[in-house]
């Protein structure tokens, strides 16, 4: 549950979209609402609905602005809600991967700082702590991981850094994020993996799945480097489907 | 033996259909071509279902054609003359084998569109041969580069035209999205009675809007990340919006004003640096009506190709014409 009645609540998202949104702010329990439902719109089909998008707490669902009363569509949407309580614990994550990462980013002596911390507890910290592919975006497969514990919420970075490489490992608000491609930032980059978000030679393009659970264990910056090279394409990471 | 070679490319050539569908869980945007209406328009002129095309962003290209090939020409209308003759914009023709077609830069607009007949041959990706750069995808043309194409199903279909469309300065239409109502109502009067002059920076992602006095939610919010789609008009900080276009990210955290219509998006896409923009806010139920209507033409566009009307002086190969219908058995006037 979330302690905001208004919610859940959808609004539309032009002539083409509505957006399910189950909380204003990120939070775990939004997080598995918004995961949660869009699979079961997936699974479970609703008449008009052409796509679904979950992001960190909302679910985007997109329809045929002519062929569809947007109307009609809310109601069934607003029934599937009612259904259950989204927001409930749904069980132990089934899909789980384990990464490698090298804590060598420009930027983790910086973040060390603002926790009042080394970089070794940084790097036990990230170690340690289970996450979440909480949504896929910006690039193709690229996840959004959380949560850190809570010093981890860091704000975004005033300007950009104009690049980061492929496969940077970079942090703000208790997230981790891994780079698909190169691209500009505002959040601070404090480390590499060898994973790769999207492969189209690879036999899955697209690795990830949101709520998939991740591991990150830490190697040296040249084990990174070698396993860039892995066959597989997975750069050294393992996946595991749980029952 | 490709039908088509090329001899020289703008620096922003590139393969693109009608884009990804079904992938924005996976953080890929549907990209795409920037103007689906200059793609409809190409594929009514060679008569056959969409399939990959040239997206010109700029500036064109010579390409050679090993092969008889039609091509259609469509979008921001660019300087083209195959073999040195002088072509109208918006038309299907055939070339013969061995004829180079030049494409220069855009009169006006930004993207202009080069079709084949049958459509280029690619390998999809996920469902679609576009251009995402910044993932690797799709195919960016170069010198040297072979183009094959498929069996084109109507290969005696050339020499239409469409009649051009008239440079529309209507406002464009934009019906409410999701941060619309945390806007008070005299921001979205300031909104649409502003002349928007088109940002020099834009692309494929998205242009920017400059005017006088910016735009901004009050209290500088910001919002949790969510799905945004083209034609969305974004806030960043700096007050500036940006309508966001085919290859925008799946995901932002920006509030939105308002969004902008889907058969309206080829006019923000076709905007250059510079132009002006007014926008005008439909009720839904209104912008529905307009995507209807809008929808409806296009698919009406096969009907209204028109021949093209050549004058004789440019053509060579005038000797080949029959001008006078009829023979004459050889041996009027012999009294008979």
């Amino acid at each position: 549950m979330t302690s905001d009645s208004a919610f859940p609540k959808i609004v539309h998202v032009g002539i083409s979209g509505l957006l399910v949104s189950f909380d204003s702010v990120m939070s775990a329990s939004a997080n598995r609402a918004a995961l949660q439902f869009h699979a079961s719109v997936k699974n479970d089909p609703i008449a008009g609905v052409l796509e679904t998008s979950p992001s960190l707490v909302s679910v985007f669902v997109k329809y045929d602005a002519i062929g569809t009363d947007p109307e009609v569509l809310k109601g069934h949407l607003l029934d599937r809600l009612q259904a259950k309580d989204w927001y409930q614990d749904a069980g132990p994550p089934t899909r789980l991967w384990q990464i490698p990462y090298s804590l060598d980013g420009p930027q983790v002596n910086e973040v060390a700082q603002m926790l009042n911390c080394s970089p070794a507890d940084c790097a036990e910290d990230i170690s340690s702590t289970d996450l979440s592919v909480l949504t896929l975006g910006f690039a193709p497969g690229q996840p959004y991981l959380g949560s850190l514990p809570d010093p981890w919420g860091l704000p975004r970075m005033q300007g950009i850094n104009p690049q980061v490489p492929a496969g940077a490992l970079v942090t703000a608000v208790h997230q981790l994020i891994i780079f698909a491609n190169a691209a500009p930032t505002g959040w601070r980059h404090i480390g590499n993996v060898a994973f790769r978000c999207f492969d189209p030679d690879r036999a899955e393009a697209i690795a990830f799945q949101p709520g998939d659970s991740v591991r990150f264990h830490q190697v040296s910056p040249s084990e990174i480097n070698a396993l860039r090279e892995a066959p597989d394409g997975l750069g050294g990471a393992r996946f595991e489907v749980r029952a | 033996m490709s039908a088509v070679s090329v001899l020289r490319a703008g620096p922003l050539v590139t393969l693109q259909d009608a884009g990804w569908q079904g992938t924005l869980a996976l953080g890929l945007s549907q990209g795409g071509v920037a103007d689906t209406a200059a793609y409809a328009q190409a594929h009514a002129l060679l008569g056959h279902a969409p399939g990959g095309v040239i997206e010109m962003a700029g500036f064109g290209g010579s390409f050679r054609f090993n092969v008889a090939t039609r091509f259609a020409v469509t979008g921001a209308p660019m300087r083209v003359q195959i073999d040195g003759v002088r072509l109208e914009w918006s038309a299907v023709y055939r070339a013969e084998a061995g004829q180079t077609l030049e494409i220069g830069a855009a009169e006006t607009g930004v993207y202009g569109y080069l079709a084949f007949g049958g459509g280029i041959a690619h390998t999809p990706v996920l469902g679609s041969c576009s251009t995402h750069r910044a993932s690797g995808l799709g195919r960016v043309f170069a010198v040297g580069d072979r183009i094959d194409v498929y069996t084109d199903p109507k290969p005696h279909r050339f020499n239409l035209r469409l009649p051009r469309l008239a440079h529309h300065k209507t406002a464009l239409r934009i019906v409410p999205t999701a941060q619309t109502h945390l806007f008070p109502a005299e921001t979205l009067a300031r909104f649409t009675q502003t002349e928007f002059t088109r940002a020099p920076r834009g692309n494929r992602q998205g242009v920017g809007l400059e005017s006088p006095h910016g735009f901004s939610l009050t209290d500088g919010q910001s919002i949790t990340s969510e799905t945004v789609i083209p034609g969305d008009i974004q806030l960043p900080g700096d007050g500036t919006p940006v309508v966001l276009l085919a290859d925008c990210q799946t995901t932002g955290g920006y509030p939105r004003i308002a969004s902008v219509l889907p058969c309206d998006i080829p006019r923000v896409a076709q905007a250059e640096p510079g132009a002006k923009l007014r926008f005008t806010l439909l009720t839904l139920e209104q912008g529905i009506e307009a995507e209807r209507a809008a929808r409806k033409a296009l698919a009406r566009l096969d009907a209204t190709c028109v021949p093209m009307v050549r004058d004789p002086a440019d053509m060579q190969d005038l000797l080949s014409y029959q001008l006078i219908s009829g023979a004459t058995a050889g041996h009027e006037g012999k009294g008979e």
